[in-house]
């Protein structure tokens, strides 16, 4: 019997396998990677009865169409719902389905989000590298090929008894609203009063200059009170360089290590997510946090988390 | 205590929050032998301390990150206790590393870098190799791309300033060299940096059981070859490049 696949008959053109990413290894110069939303890989997870923290397929706007070679294939998609079919037939958005041999499944454009997951029950089967299986395409590292999934390719799933399991919903809690909530620093002393006054009171909006490595958004031209070369320092998913020109760069899961622009403050991990999936023309704002409310923040985050996973239904056979 | 810098400035570490997740410690705003020091000693008593919640640390030139988790433990103990750390005499000096014995050819077919840096510095071919060869550079951090060693510092004579605009597809291999700095790639990349030579050293093998082969505190000193011994020096094990193996 052949092993059993899902594959990739017309794939959007970034879908990699990604996971809740690497950590331990910066100090190689290998970056976490991992997914974008890192809730809504929980999330489509939970749907299909996996650990929340299993690989799934992520795709940016839409994903494409795949092939289910496996006699069973229990799937979930989250994030990029709108247009999600199975040989046609709409499926409910936030709810598993479960795909004979042959069927195809089809996942169109969303257009409130930017990242979607397409998670299998039983889970993928790639290798593991530097302990995680995300891929970073920069650095050739994870997934099957460490780059993207291209047309034709076979991906490996472990199967498990997914077919004999219920199908599974979840009423997804809303999004939170309100300014993106960022902690000053490290280098925040680098910009006058006033360009930190404008960054936290100024409207931004989103740009279409938005990919795994880095967001940039548009709004008033901050000024540098002492050059904007630092000597290269490590650098986290959420921090906020602004660039020679006095324009943000915010790093995301797939940048580098180090970087040579001064931070002037760093996007919580609570709204890390939310940040990553709010498209291109949206106008946001930022707001200050100390380091306690932020990490209360997480908290309240990972608690919220839990919560909806622990609203999953089963629906009838 | 007061540690003076190579070039005479006091170290007093800085704290600073990176998010809710992380903080990093600067010891300096320049690179500087005895500041990356500092950065080192603190990583290595972080490493063999029992600090609850600890991710990872990140060394580099002149800070350390340190990524931890808000669950396990507070900002304000943690800023405590490294403050603790960095007063600690132990943490103030670091015995050598390991030293390396890196082979390159200067004579690469192809390489106008070499002309570039022989007419950006004023000194001839063998002034270059002279230079480089006689200086032994510490291993300041590992980063940018997975496994690539960044050392320093050149002697000022054979620093040369970074290409205005970086140049795609530089492959491994490749020795590079701007400002103070050396750098030895480990896979294709864009650089600003200027080719003073191709070694036949890949310091990240990613099949390897270790595939990162260089730490942050080595020591590297660089031997010149010809362009033809490249290719036999290749299959040699890395290890054998190492001056004294039972340092590591």
């Amino acid at each position: 019997m052949t092993p059993p696949v899902l594959r990739a008959l017309a794939p959007t053109p970034v879908v990699t396998l990604q996971d809740a990413g690497r950590s331990g290894w910066r100090r190689f110069g290998v970056t976490g990677s991992g997914a974008m939303d890192r809730s809504a890989l929980a999330l489509a997870n939970a749907l299909v009865g996996n650990r929340t923290t299993e690989p799934a397929l992520e795709f940016a706007y839409a994903g494409g169409e795949w092939l289910v070679e496996a006699p069973a294939c229990r799937i979930a998609v989250t994030g990029c719902v709108a247009q999600v079919t199975i040989d046609g037939v709409p499926l409910r958005p936030y709810e598993s389905a479960l795909l004979g041999h042959g069927q195809r499944l089809r996942i169109g454009s969303d257009p409130g989000k930017v990242w979607g997951y397409l998670a299998v029950a039983g889970g993928f089967d790639a290798p593991l590298s530097f302990g995680s299986r995300a891929t970073h395409t920069g650095t050739n590292i994870g997934g099957w090929t460490g780059g993207t999934i291209q047309a034709g390719e076979a991906l490996p799933l472990r199967l498990g008894n997914a077919a004999h399991e219920p199908d599974r919903a979840i009423v997804p809690l809303p999004d939170d609203e309100g300014p993106f909530r960022v902690v000053l620093g490290p280098q925040s002393d680098f910009l006058d009063d006033e360009s930190i006054a404008r960054f936290l009171t100024d409207p931004w909006r989103m740009t279409w200059q938005q990919d795994r490595m880095a967001y940039r958004v548009e709004g008033p031209t901050l000024r540098h009170t002492k050059g904007f070369n630092i000597v290269s320092d490590g650098v986290l998913p959420g921090c906020i360089q602004i660039m020679g020109t006095g324009h943000p760069l915010i790093l995301m899961r797939d940048a580098g290590t180090n970087g040579g622009y001064p931070k002037i403050g760093m996007i919580i991990d609570a709204d890390l997510d939310r940040f990553a999936q709010t498209r291109p023309g949206t106008t946001i704002h930022f707001s200050a946090v100390g380091v306690e409310e932020a990490q209360l923040l997480r908290r309240r985050y990972l608690a919220r988390l839990q919560t909806m996973t622990a609203r999953l239904g089963t629906l009838p056979a | 205590m007061r540690i003076l810098t190579d070039s005479g400035q006091a170290i007093r570490p800085r704290f600073a929050p990176v998010g809710e997740c992380a903080l990093t410690i600067e010891f300096g705003e320049i690179i500087d032998p005895e500041i990356n020091r500092r950065v080192l000693a603190l990583d290595r008593a972080i490493a063999v301390s029992d600090l609850p919640g600890i991710v990872e640390t990140v060394p580099t030139f002149r800070s350390l990150l340190v990524v931890y988790e808000p669950e396990a433990i507070s900002y304000a103990t943690l800023v405590a206790a490294l403050t603790a750390a960095c007063d600690a005499p132990a943490a103030s000096r670091t015995t050598g590393g390991r030293l390396w014995r890196v082979p390159i050819a200067y004579d690469v077919p192809g390489n106008d870098d070499f002309r570039l840096i022989q007419d950006r510095t004023g000194l001839n071919r063998d002034e270059v190799i002279g230079l480089h060869g006689a200086t032994e550079l510490d291993v300041y951090l590992i980063g940018f791309m997975p496994g690539m060693p960044i050392m320093g510092a050149l002697p000022e004579a054979l620093r040369v300033p970074r290409r205005p605009e970086p140049l795609p597809g530089v492959p491994a291999g490749r020795v590079l060299i701007a400002a103070a700095q050396v750098e030895i790639v480990t896979m294709t990349m864009w650089t600003g940096w200027y080719c003073l030579g191709l070694t036949p050293i890949r310091p990240y093998d990613p099949g390897a059981p270790n595939p990162f082969r260089f730490r942050a505190g080595d020591r590297v000193r660089f031997q010149p070859i010809t362009f033809e011994e490249l290719e036999t020096l290749k299959s040699r094990p890395i290890s054998t490049f190492l001056e004294d193996e039972a340092r590591s």
